[in-house]
């Protein structure tokens, strides 16, 4: 009877988790960014061509932007474009999927740690309901995978604590995370180090009969991405965005002897790391990042702050847990401190899990110690689980509903609504040219139009660099500037922004020639793309 | 080795703080108001009720008007009084530690005296420096179950007038100590002052309060539930995918009032706030020194709080009593009083001086030495801030109010302008008025000698044949504001103009008048 309360729990909890994530996928954020467009785009190019945008068979990392994105995202999108067809759900289905493995995993790591069930259940909702996880697993974010893979690899650590036979699963979960994203390349065989070296006495027996096993695995599993590190620029992102960068931190009129370059270094890279513990980034203020940013919302709902402190301060209290959440917070933010961001919700994404495991510590710690009086430990606790389940409904309200009025402008709206015209009409014309504001157009064309791949490749195979804004045709499209001279042209299909299409044209030479005009509003009623057919 | 440490390391807090007061850092508006305040208190001269209204707590009044004019008026020795109170504050804490945690105490006082933010609100700011002082002897005495009741609650009295901070205080201790001790006259003597106090004071509490500064009230809720529902109503093509009886949940006032008071509480736990001032709205890092404040810690300070805070259990519990109180009085205070909230919890730096001397003695011997090299580097460029680049931390209104003034004073200037505020207080400080004379001068339009400060606009009216003006460019050619402008030219002055005085500003302070202050006779 207990086994089927505590599966149905846990079956309830993610089907829940799933519908949170899954409802109005398509609708909010409102349309595909272009790392969104980019990954379907690719993964629909391997599922017709065996090869990504820039004809690589079975590549590690994607070029996309000249950003080498790693590919495991795409892969596992594959399976989704064949069989829904490529648009937003199918693109971000696997970050859904991800995010509701996570709730999985944060509850099994809590309840092993706490020691009983009810309070990983706690931290499954936590997770379940938190800004970040809801925000982060609705669009296509190969952080959330990594980060799920990261946990999957803990989760299967703290279950070789019991289970030995678990710890090769923990490296093969760790090795994999690292095809998901950057963040995890530099953490994840380091976690797993050090968290058996923490637990060498449980592990010493096994570790010293199998290490040549655990080895082979790791070493088997990471030779595709050592391959592709030593042939391609795989490390670009670190290099363009390292903390040195700032050197020597100080300006210029700034004496370098009181201004010690090694000293102020030290001072940021504490300050950045401190910046992942502060409480008005995590509760309040969370990203203010494009894409990242959650409307009027932190990271993790106001309500966990007081337990999220207890945790903390109690985390002394479990060794096991101290060990291995310290493990954690420790790590996680390390890819990102070694930036020049001060703060990178993204870079940090398996931080936010150890936190609501700790604020489930924290409340176990306050239900179980700090109310002597039962009637009212129940108060203080229903006062607080009242204001919770608000949270979570004006979460979850802002997330899905509210938050595409805020934040279009980071999904480069307009393509969504304006390609599958221009492709329609396109049929009547023997040229399209396609201009926008926004930086890698191409990718929503190819997106948005499901341009075969194979065509495309045709074309375009060569292109020496590529950051999103170069020129380039395929077919009888051309993505470019429209030129004044382009206006008097007659049989083609423009597609642009009013800026390049303005309202002087549309009335002194399109009207006359009697040229068709057709505007795609935004959801502030501006005109995103304008489409005139000459 | 430690009798040498116990003598150096205080020396250098008072070497420190000496140093401060003799560079002549320019007087607050706040400072001279409250000096010409003690002042005129002093000799029973009636002051305008605004002024009163505006710093309506008497006691650093009272405090400062027993000191002998000359010294309050002094261009150096001005914020002696405020350095005075605060070394007795530091006294008080060693005393304190000494009796509780004697191994700690040291330490504390260093850290509590070496920290640059510290140390320029002591300096700097009576009210905060007073109730500072005022907590500690309180929660001394509190300790002393010997102590007098009746003295305790004149002291307690007297922190309730010091400011809305040591009213916080006085409210949070008369619970906590009445509870402890059962005085139950006494504590029913302070609940009735300290209902007393805040209602006499209820304007000047609300226009403080987080509330007000922060533009949270009713209405202002009302509308962005409002908003809220229309904006999604017209999202979703005017209907509701979620029922609007379920949106009705959360989209009312009662929630949105929590978020807003819960996210205003909150705003005050922020890293960044307290130890990186100029990253407190960043993303991307920006200089660290690029800030219009001191650091309310040094970066490493926060480390070793942390770590103080982990061993939180090693405390002594009357000490941890202390960190607790001072600790609940600071967010409390913070919390509730959004202006200046720093100096409003200026409580904290105790709690947190006492864990960062507890985080410093639990570090391993090791990692100490390493440390030192990080704790020097990190005195010698906030100290380097500190002294040589005061407009890198500080607002430079002082200083070029002060600059109006000696302009205005040495070309006996007709008109001087008051863009920037309450100029007139800085040539009265300047040419040492005497109360009545600034009073009357004030209630005769701001006329306090010869000099009328107000704001004038030279292109609109006609300028009068031989007088002379202090002010922005601005003033004299037009403000540029609404075309983005902000650049001026001497050039452009009228040929009978004539240019006496330039003085260039290292940092805009008055949007579209020019980043100068010119002193200017028509010929």
């Amino acid at each position: 009877m207990k086994q089927i309360i505590i599966i149905t729990s846990i079956i309830f909890l993610l089907l829940a988790s799933f519908g949170l994530r899954i409802w109005r996928i398509d609708k909010a954020p409102a349309s595909v960014n272009w790392d969104e467009a980019a990954l379907g785009y690719n993964a629909y190019s391997m599922l017709l061509t065996g090869k990504d945008e820039f004809a690589k068979a079975m590549p590690v990392s994607l070029r996309s932007f000249d950003d080498y994105k790693p590919a495991l995202y795409a892969y596992l999108a594959v399976p989704f474009i064949r069989f829904i067809g490529l648009n937003a759900l199918s693109t971000r289905i696997g970050s859904v999927i991800s995010g509701v493995m996570l709730v999985f995993f944060v509850v099994y790591i809590t309840s092993f740690l706490l020691g009983k069930l009810k309070y990983g259940l706690l931290a499954g909702v936590f997770t379940t309901v938190s800004p970040w996880a809801l925000h982060f697993s609705r669009i296509a974010f190969e952080a959330n995978l990594a980060a799920s893979l990261y946990f999957a690899g803990l989760a299967l650590f703290v279950m070789a604590l019991r289970h030995k036979y678990a710890y090769i699963g923990a490296i093969m979960m760790m090795v994999l995370s690292m095809y998901a994203y950057h963040a995890q390349r530099a953490i994840a065989i380091p976690t797993l180090i050090i968290l058996t070296m923490l637990f060498w006495n449980n592990f010493k027996d096994t570790f010293i009969s199998k290490w040549k096993i655990y080895l082979a695995v790791a070493v088997i599993g990471l030779l595709p991405l050592i391959y592709s590190f030593l042939t391609e620029p795989a490390g670009s992102r670190l290099v363009s965005t390292f903390i040195l960068k700032l050197w020597p931190f100080a300006p210029h009129d700034y004496p370098l002897l009181i201004y010690n370059p090694i000293y102020s270094l030290i001072m940021q890279l504490a300050g950045q790391f401190l910046a992942y513990f502060s409480p008005v980034n995590i509760f309040l203020k969370g990203s203010t990042e494009p894409i990242l940013r959650i409307p009027t919302l932190g990271l993790l709902p106001l309500e966990l702050f007081p337990l999220w402190i207890f945790g903390l301060f109690r985390l002394n209290k479990n060794r096991s847990l101290a060990k291995v959440l310290g493990t954690v917070l420790v790590m996680a933010p390390l890819p990102a401190v070694i930036t020049w961001n001060w703060f990178s919700v993204v870079r940090t994404l398996a931080l936010y899990p150890a936190f609501i495991i700790l604020a489930a510590a924290g409340g176990k710690w306050l239900w179980e110690r700090q109310f002597h009086h039962s009637g009212l430990k129940f108060a203080v606790g229903g006062f607080w689980a009242v204001l919770f389940s608000l949270s979570s409904l004006y979460t979850f309200l802002t997330i899905t509903i509210y938050a595409p009025l805020v934040t279009f402008g980071d999904f480069q709206p307009g393509f969504k609504e304006t390609v599958p015209y221009v492709m329609q009409e396109s049929a009547k014309y023997s040229k399209v040219v396609i201009d926008s504001d926004q930086a890698a157009p191409y990718i929503f064309f190819l997106f948005y139009s499901k341009y075969p791949p194979a065509l495309y490749l045709k074309d375009n195979h060569v292109i020496k660099t590529n950051n999103g804004t170069e020129k380039r045709s395929f077919g009888k499209f051309e993505v470019r500037n429209i030129t004044r001279a382009d206006l008097d042209q007659t049989g083609i299909l423009y597609m642009g922004p009013v800026k390049s299409l303005p309202d002087w044209a549309v009335t002194n030479i399109f009207q006359k020639e009697g040229a068709r005009v057709k505007d795609f509003k935004d959801l502030l009623g501006y005109t995103s793309y304008r489409v005139v057919s000459l | 080795m430690k009798r040498a440490a116990g003598i150096i390391l205080p020396g250098l807090v008072i070497f420190w703080s000496l140093a401060v007061l003799l560079n002549h850092f320019p007087p607050g508006e706040q400072e001279i108001q409250l000096r010409y305040l003690a002042w005129s208190q002093a000799r029973h001269i009636p002051v305008p009720d605004n002024y009163y209204r505006e710093m309506p707590f008497p006691l650093p009044i009272w405090l400062l008007s027993v000191w002998p004019a000359r010294l309050l008026f002094s261009d150096t020795y001005f914020r002696l009084p405020n350095l005075i109170i605060g070394w007795g504050g530091l006294a008080l804490l060693y005393m304190m530690l000494k009796k509780q945690q004697p191994e700690i105490a040291l330490a504390t006082i260093i850290i509590f005296g070496i920290t640059p933010w510290v140390l320029w609100m002591i300096i700097s700011d009576t009210a905060a420096v007073l109730t500072l002082f005022m907590a500690l002897l309180i929660t001394v005495m509190g300790f002393n179950t010997k102590v007098n009741q009746l003295i305790l609650i004149a002291v307690w009295l007297g922190l309730c007038l010091t400011s809305l901070s040591g009213l916080v205080f006085g409210v949070i201790f008369g619970i906590r100590w009445v509870g402890k001790q059962k005085m139950v006259i006494a504590g029913s003597l302070m609940f009735l002052a300290a209902a007393g106090i805040s209602w006499q004071y209820r304007g000047y509490i609300y226009q403080q309060s987080i509330f007000y500064i922060n533009g949270i009230n009713n209405e202002s809720i009302s509308k962005e539930v409002d908003q809220r529902v229309r904006d999604e109503f017209k999202l979703d093509n005017f209907q509701n995918i979620v029922p609007l009886f379920i949106k009705r949940w959360v989209y009312n006032k009662p929630f949105y009032w929590y978020r807003a008071v819960t996210g205003q509480i909150l705003g005050n736990f922020s890293v960044e706030k307290l130890a990186y001032p100029a990253e407190s709205s960043a993303t991307v890092t920006r200089s660290l020194w690029d800030s219009k404040d001191l650091p309310w810690l040094l970066f490493w300070e926060v480390g070793l709080v942390m770590a103080g805070g982990y061993f939180w259990r090693v405390l002594k519990p009357e000490l941890g009593t202390v960190c607790g109180l001072f600790g609940v009085w600071s967010f409390t205070a913070m919390g509730i009083f959004g202006n200046n909230f720093l100096a409003t919890g200026i409580g904290l730096t105790v709690p947190v001086a006492i864990l960062a001397a507890m985080g410093w003695r639990k570090f391993p011997r090791l990692l100490k030495g390493l440390s030192i090299l990080i704790v020097i580097f990190s005195l010698l460029s906030t100290y380097d801030l500190f002294f040589n680049r005061e407009m890198v931390w500080r607002d430079n209104r002082p200083e070029v109010q002060m600059m109006i003034a000696k302009m205005a004073k040495k070309y006996q200037a007709d008109y001087a302008t008051a863009v920037l505020g309450r100029s007139f207080l800085y040539y009265a400080w300047l040419v040492k008025l005497s109360p009545e004379n600034l009073w009357t001068g004030i209630a005769d339009h701001n006329h306090p000698e010869k000099t009328v400060f107000e704001s004038f606009n030279l292109k609109s009216t006609a300028a009068a044949k031989g007088r002379v003006y202090v002010g922005f460019p601005g003033e004299f050619l037009g403000n540029r504001k609404e075309n983005g402008s902000n650049e001026f030219h001497i050039s452009e002055l009228p040929l009978n103009w004539q240019l006496l005085a330039s003085y260039p500003i290292h940092d805009t302070v008055s949007f579209g008048n020019g980043d100068f202050i010119w002193t200017v006779k028509i010929n």
